[in-house]
């Protein structure tokens, strides 16, 4: 009897899952690095109907609760660069992330606003070190140059050893990813090293979030109004109960 | 209870810090030798306490990690120093540094501040002080009758006295160059004082190793762009106003749900 106030709580709860999503992204609008996070609700009526099929005794058991809380993924298309002229922030055009290494393991990012630490280590602006192909980079000068491999030199010319090479990785296709705060990912699977061809770093520029502020307020919107409609069923199916048991009980 | 009423708050303290930096830059767009102040931002995540138990490889990243986000957090406020443009001024005691290094002073309570020079003076006790009144460091003697200081690029400092033919040298200034110069830690007063991940001073002669030379008689602009920074304080405001958007349409669900029963 209640399945249409079950239907509008999950419609509603699932309004507001969107809402924190607009609120994540827009928040980070200004970002480096930043990829727009989705919040994707399965259908309700799948859920739902595998809800009943469960409680009337079918036995599968992953449908016994349905999934309220909605997932979230990644919009995972490049940002725009902005220019900054900083020699410690590199950006990669196309795909590929930076690996840096956090207390908790290898993490990822494509923030690559680094900095240099005490030590002359580069490290992220929580101070993270970023890793290079042969470990962590220690580097003399706070103005070296990267070239579009990531190899960094400490001058400006091209035949002097370079000091390390900025470690770019992929993840393998269909890898989940989790987002772990302070710009970085981690996925669920593997890493391989992004081919060499496909690499390509600019130096002196940061990426841009791919946060769309139309987009966002759109679906804020969207999400309000939907969210008014589900109040307005749950209402009125409230009203309708409530009608008939009056009319019911005045028989 | 509701996370999109927090996140649009981080959004909007987020920005507000923005724009705070960047006032700052905007005051100081006429200050000798000002570096301008930058904002980093970083998402902030709701992280389950099993991911920092395990799950060092990676692999088996707990499916309830999967968690919606709780905004955005300032990763630092850093200073850049990049070089602001010399402007001559003929002032024997206005001292720039030409590229990379810093002028170490000594603060009226014993500890050591750092500098990128300005204009100097002669104190009460014929020291060379910067304009606040600390004194440079090595000391440096000016004589009470000398009748002009000249500064060489090295940073050897020469003193031609009243009744006497040929110079007599007071000293010599240093440079101190840091690891990471970003990571100083501004005092005011043009004054930076070393933190843990600035790194220790080091010593560098002027001209060599990347450090820069002195020159005398003139001082350094400030390295702020007004352009950029009118084009920051744009988009900090926009995006700060988009945060608050989210706040009032999150309260005005609260509102509607409080409004489920009549």
């Amino acid at each position: 009897m209640n399945e249409v106030l079950a239907i509008g709580l999950q419609g509603m709860q699932g309004d507001m899952a969107r809402l924190d999503q607009v609120g994540m992204n827009l928040a980070n609008a200004l970002t480096p690095g930043y990829k727009r996070g989705i919040a994707v609700q399965g259908p309700i009526g799948a859920s739902f109907a595998a809800y009943l099929g469960a409680a009337t005794g079918a036995t599968n058991a992953e449908a016994a609760v349905p999934t309220l809380r909605s997932q979230v993924t990644s919009d995972a298309r490049p940002g725009t660069l902005k220019l900054t002229g900083q020699s410690l922030d590199v950006a990669l055009v196309g795909n590929g992330y930076f690996e840096v290494m956090t207390e908790s393991g290898p993490a990822y990012t494509r923030s690559g606003s680094f900095r240099l630490d005490g030590q002359g280590k580069l490290v992220t602006a929580q101070g993270h070190a970023v890793m290079g192909n042969s470990g962590e980079i220690v580097l003399k000068t706070a103005s070296p140059t990267i070239d579009a491999s990531g190899a960094i030199h400490a001058s400006t010319s091209p035949d002097t050893q370079p000091l390390g090479r900025l470690r770019i990785v992929e993840f393998e296709a269909g890898t989940r990813l989790e987002r772990l705060g302070d710009n970085l990912v981690a996925g669920n699977a593997g890493v391989k090293p992004l081919a060499e061809e496909a690499i390509q770093v600019r130096q002196g520029f940061l990426e841009n979030s791919n946060v769309s502020s139309t987009y966002e307020m759109t679906t804020l919107i969207q999400t309000m109004r939907h969210f008014e409609s589900m109040q307005k069923v749950v209402q009125s199916y409230d009203d309708m109960l409530g009608n008939a048991i009056r009319k019911l009980g005045e028989n | 209870m509701f996370d999109a009423l927090y996140i649009g708050a981080t959004g909007m303290q987020a920005q507000q810090a923005g724009v705070e930096t960047i006032a700052n830059n905007l005051a100081n767009v006429n200050t000798p030798a000002f570096k301008r102040g930058r904002v980093g931002f970083a998402d902030l995540m709701a992280r389950e306490a099993s991911r920092s138990a395990g799950a060092a490889d990676g692999s088996n990243v707990p499916m309830q990690a999967q968690r919606l986000g709780a905004g955005v957090a300032i990763a630092g406020i850093g200073k850049v120093f990049d070089a602001g443009e010399l402007k001559k001024t003929e002032s024997p005691l206005d001292l720039a540094i030409r590229g990379e290094g810093f002028l170490e002073v000594t603060l009226a309570d014993g500890t050591h501040a750092y500098t990128r020079g300005g204009s100097l003076k002669v104190s009460k006790e014929g020291l060379l002080v910067t304009q606040a009144g600390h004194a440079l460091r090595p000391s440096i003697a000016i004589p009470d009758n000398a009748e002009s200081v000249s500064i060489a690029a090295d940073g050897r400092i020469v003193v031609r006295v009243a009744n006497q033919s040929t110079p007599v040298e007071a000293g010599q200034l240093d440079l101190l160059r840091f690891a990471s110069a970003g990571q100083l830690q501004a005092m005011g007063d043009n004054l930076y004082r070393a933190s843990e991940t600035s790194g220790e001073p080091l010593a560098a002669r002027p001209g060599e190793d990347g450090a820069g030379l002195f020159a005398q008689g003139f001082l350094e602009g400030s390295n702020v762009k007004m352009v950029d920074e009118m084009v920051n304080l744009m988009l900090a405001q926009r995006a700060y106003e988009a945060s608050v958007k989210v706040v009032q349409a999150a309260d005005e669900m609260l509102g509607l749900v409080n409004n489920l029963r009549k």
